[in-house]
């Protein structure tokens, strides 16, 4: 098993690192906007 | 001086510049000075984000899915950062109620801390660890005293001052927290076989950002501000507690979660970009901290009571 496990390269899973950097633009940039939003109806 | 850490010495003087500059202004402090710093943060995110797509190389064993940790690690870090501002802000808004006892309180942790630091150097093993843990911990509560003594004097801090900035730390700190378990998940499928699993450091790391979620959800939950932010402070502290058995969990219970790599463990390539993604996380976590404290002080002064008339002069 682990002879296996040492030999094994991961091979693909582009489809992960593009969810992982999609979602983090995401979060980043929608908790940026609800602070500009919450800024501005704090302003009123 | 290592690439990576060029960017990070250039946003800190633009962070120590713009924050200087704003706070000796004459007139007081101009409003929005943090733009500067959320610029090159975000300067820094495009950057980071595309030398992690296609610059960094590939892994030896994990191939490109090692290219999720470019943003996985730097939103660990800086969550726990985020946690630490919280936790110091709490413990000066606390401390700040009382900015007299504040010189005595510094010397007074100073004197058995560097005690403790010194006992430190005579021993071995676990007892040299643990004395140089609570010697350093002394001692950044006497130059915390000390800073916020100073602060209190000299710029006008108060109890107020200090809990929004702790408010909106954790409130920064648990957005990075549900990202970071997001893509630790979306890491741990190509490389685990799973998306979850009760492992020690992922089960801390839940538990981590559920405490930090339930401290908000306290401060939401009472309404006299007193209590409020003497209750929310103490949760802040006692919640903390968990950010040191979360970082320690991998070498002391370690299962299916590797141990923190060091630059020793990875190329110079892909330090340098893991360091670049942490800087822009870390400035845009500056960023994000000081437009939330400006929320929480506009609420704080919208409910704060209107200031009675002077009472008429008796004759």
């Amino acid at each position: 098993m682990i002879i296996f496990a040492t030999q094994g390269v991961i091979q693909g899973g582009w489809e992960y690192v593009w969810t992982a950097y999609i979602t983090t633009w995401v979060v980043l940039a929608g908790y940026g906007v609800s602070l500009w939003w919450r800024a501005r109806k704090e302003a009123r | 001086m290592p690439a990576g850490y060029i960017f990070g010495v250039v946003g800190l003087f633009i962070f120590a510049l713009t924050a200087l500059a704003a706070t000796l202004r004459p007139g007081g402090v101009r409003a929005n000075w943090e733009h500067g710093i959320g610029l090159y943060a975000l300067g820094l995110l495009v950057y980071g984000q595309y030398g992690g797509l296609y610059l960094a190389p590939p892994d030896t064993w994990m191939a490109d899915v090692a290219r999720i940790l470019y943003v996985h690690v730097p939103a660990a870090w800086i969550s726990m950062v985020a946690f630490t501002w919280a936790f110091a802000a709490a413990f000066g808004a606390l401390m700040l109620e009382r900015p007299k006892s504040l010189p005595v309180l510094s010397a007074a942790t100073a004197v058995p801390g560097i005690g403790l630091i010194g006992l430190a150097m005579a021993l071995t093993g676990v007892q040299r660890g643990l004395a140089a843990f609570f010697g350093i911990l002394l001692i950044l509560t006497a130059v915390e005293c000390a800073l916020l003594w100073i602060g209190n004097r000299f710029f006008n801090w108060t109890s107020d001052t200090l809990d929004h900035i702790s408010e909106a730390s954790t409130e920064v700190g648990v957005v990075l927290g549900v990202l970071l378990l997001f893509l630790g998940s979306v890491f741990s499928r190509p490389t685990f076989n799973v998306y979850w699993t009760w492992d020690p450091r992922l089960t801390a790391s839940a538990v981590m950002v559920l405490t930090f979620v339930g401290v908000s959800l306290l401060r939401s939950s009472v309404d006299d501000p007193i209590t409020r932010r003497t209750w929310s402070n103490v949760a802040t502290i006692l919640a903390y507690i968990n950010i040191p058995v979360t970082y320690m969990s991998v070498k002391w219970w370690r299962t299916i979660h590797q141990l923190q790599s060091t630059p020793d463990t990875l190329s110079s390539d892909m330090t340098f970009w893991l360091r670049l993604n942490a800087w822009a996380f870390l400035f845009l976590s500056i960023w994000f901290v000081a437009r939330r404290w400006r929320i929480a002080r506009a609420r704080a002064l919208a409910e704060a009571p209107p200031e009675l008339p002077p009472a008429p002069e008796i004759p």
